[in-house]
């Protein structure tokens, strides 16, 4: 009731042309359709993210509320699932409610969230916002020489959606538990070099848990100022991270980059042993990948154990265009004799030289023992033309073969391609036509047969921008579910056929 | 809570866009290590945020564009910023990334994402153009056609004076 009133006196402000600066966006997703093996007929649901801010000089306070329902079912959801107060003052920021941080490169802690993303819990069937973000308070300090940052909250289960509830009669699942409470202090002696530690303490909310604790010391040294007179530049980062007061685990991150001007070299090592802390995220060192097949491809960190390197050169021929190659390898071991390896080479081409069309080329081949790949080969071509009049046509054409060690056949491919249409006033249409023999996908979990041979996913994207304050989605057809990932964190979608559509608003 | 999930809908339906709408501050780090505050940044003028990552092909495909909209309207005041999104990992490739293609404007690394969810950006690449009294007046998620992004900058900055031309 007491926030009723709160919004209530925001939307009479926003009324008042005087007070201004009440900001309201909203991600409204529509679906009509089915998943498939899950749903025996479609069904229509709705979720609707609404984001009330308000802002006044340095100050920012505001609530985020979702709304989920699926016609003719017990699934919705109604809920307040952030809200937050931030005022920031030169150097200083300090937060209370939800908020988002990280302490070192991540090792310890890293609250965050994946924007624009709306996932279905398979579990749960509840479509919803993953967020791995705190709920508690945050302060940051930062001067020319001295970095300090102290929080306390509780963390959200990423993969636990808001509303999600369990047994009979049902009851709701704590999406936050236990307290996290910590900081990050870190010098600059001189001005390329930063020296710095993190420290962090579980309290958890089931009296007789391991109380967890984790710490970190980290260098971050700017080379640049030493090699800059040999037109050259580079950097080294380190981060050695242990947790402790519970079940013991250690971390190690090394990461650095050399170039000059048109050669680049960046190189990163990773060593994690038992560090999944369900509020860190170690950085990953895959790449990352837009192109479908690939992105699907992406292997997944596993924090509780994984050791591997990426190193990637970047060749730019100014007027010509970008060559990149990529190594990647981890190695998990996962018990006495269970070792499972990834590995992944990857050569791009950027064509950068002329202004009216865009040309990459890709190839790709590694393997994923997590993901039952033995050996995978992905090539592709991405152009986009562009008229006299503005608008352009673009083919994305992607095609793979693999094999798994297991499976009839074992041996399959996909192929992935993409014609669009781009329109400079902000609308745009794009036919998809996705194919696959993937005995895993082929067979139709919602039929008793088992289906050989190969399946095509057809669908359609209609988008649009309509001023400043609006763009629409809308995807009819039938798209794969399994691996996506974005901005290196991955997570599972759901195979859909229907219709979607989308609706950001932003005022 | 149904009634108050309704009336926050109903506010984010009925709302019209008349109400400008200001940006709140915010204090991220370069790629060097120094400081960048927005607010300090539109004490000269407008500012160009601009949200990247370098695995982003149309962010890249776009940068080109946005250097030469700041060398062209640097020295009349506008600060194009480069907001990387590449999170933890960032500081490591992105210099790689830059050196090579001649990016000239500035680059702060967010590698939290707070300032990402602060401008409730969605997608990338989105540009955010930033009036000196902190109205954002325009927002463009996706590659888009710089002619608008050109036109509201032009209104932002003084006009040339006619003398300007032939210097």
């Amino acid at each position: 009731m007491k926030i009723s009133k709160i919004l209530l006196l925001m939307g009479l402000c926003w009324a008042n042309p005087i007070s201004a600066q009440i900001t309201i966006n909203t991600l409204f997703e529509m679906q009509r359709g089915k998943v498939p093996g899950s749903d025996t007929t479609s069904v229509s649901t709705a979720y609707n993210q609404v984001n009330v801010d308000f802002s006044q000089k340095g100050f920012q306070a505001g609530i985020r509320a979702e709304v989920y329902n699926a016609v003719g079912t017990s699934r919705e959801v109604y809920e307040i699932t952030q809200k937050y107060a931030r005022w920031n003052h030169k150097g200083f920021r300090l937060e209370v409610g939800n908020y988002n941080a990280i302490l070192g490169r991540g090792l310890t802690l890293r609250a965050f969230e994946i924007p624009g993303v709306v996932l279905e819990s398979q579990l749960y069937r509840l479509r919803y916002s993953p967020t791995q973000d705190m709920a508690g308070a945050y302060a940051s300090w930062t001067s020319g020489y001295l970095e300090a940052k102290a929080l306390i909250g509780q963390p959200a289960v990423g993969d636990i959606p808001p509303g999600a509830t369990t047994g009979n009669p049902p009851r709701d699942i704590a999406r936050r538990q236990d307290w996290v409470s910590g900081g990050e202090l870190s010098i600059r002696p001189v001005s390329p070099i930063r020296l710095g530690g993190t420290i962090l303490n579980v309290n958890p909310d089931t009296p007789g848990d391991d109380n967890t604790g984790a710490w970190s010391s980290f260098a971050d040294i700017d080379l640049s100022p030493a090699l800059d007179k040999a037109g050259l530049y580079g950097s080294f980062y380190g981060e050695y991270a242990k947790r402790n007061g519970g079940p013991v685990g250690d971390g190690l991150y090394l990461s650095g980059n050399l170039g000059g001007s048109r050669l680049g070299l960046s190189f990163e090592f990773k060593d994690y042993d038992n560090m999944g802390l369900r509020f860190n995220a170690p950085p990953s060192l895959i790449r990352e990948h837009t192109a479908f097949l690939l992105n699907k491809a992406t292997h997944v960190l596993l924090s509780i154990n994984e050791k591997g390197y990426q190193t990637e050169a970047t060749y730019v021929q100014p007027n010509v265009g970008t060559l990149t190659a990529n190594v990647t390898y981890a190695k998990n071991t996962l018990g006495p004799t269970v070792t499972t390896v990834f590995k992944e080479r990857h050569f791009s081409f950027d064509l950068e030289k002329f202004s009216d069309l865009n040309l990459g080329i890709f190839f790709n081949w590694g393997k994923d023992d997590l993901s039952g790949i033995n050996r995978r080969r992905i090539a592709g071509v991405v152009a986009e033309k562009k008229t006299t009049s503005g608008q352009s046509i673009g083919l994305d054409l992607q095609y793979q073969r693999a094999s798994r060690p297991f499976g009839d056949p074992q041996k399959f491919t996909d192929a992935y391609s993409l014609i669009s249409w781009k329109h400079p006033k902000g609308f745009g249409a794009a036919l998809i036509m996705d194919r696959t023999s993937d005995p895993f996908e082929v067979d139709r979990p919602e039929t008793f047969d088992i289906e050989t041979g190969t399946r095509a996913f057809w669908s359609i994207n209609l988008n649009a921008r309509i001023s400043t304050y609006y763009d629409a989605v809308l995807f009819a057809g039938e798209r794969r579910g399994g691996t996506a990932c974005t901005s290196g964190t991955c997570y599972q979608v759901l195979p859909f056929k229907g219709l979607e559509m989308r609706v950001n608003t932003y005022f | 809570m149904k009634k108050l999930i309704w009336l926050i809908i109903y506010f984010s339906l009925t709302i019209v866009p008349a109400q400008a709408t200001n940006v709140s501050d915010f204090n991220l780090a370069a790629p060097n290590g120094k400081r960048l505050q927005l607010s300090k940044l539109l004490e000269n003028g407008p500012v160009l945020l601009d949200f990247w990552a370098t695995w982003c092909k149309p962010c890249i495909q776009g940068m080109p564009k946005l250097d030469e909209i700041h060398q062209k309207y640097k020295d009349r005041g506008l600060t194009v910023v480069g907001v990387n999104e590449d999170g933890p990992r960032g500081q490591t490739r992105i210099r790689p990334f830059l050196r090579g293609r001649n990016i000239s404007f500035k680059i702060a690394i967010d590698s939290d994402g707070g300032v990402m969810k602060q401008m409730q950006v969605r997608a990338l690449p989105t540009t955010i153009l930033i009036a000196p009294d902190g109205e954002i007046v325009l927002r463009q998620a996706g590659l888009s056609d710089p002619k608008p992004l050109i036109e509201a900058i032009e209104m932002l900055l003084p006009k040339k004076e006619a003398g300007d031309e032939n210097k």
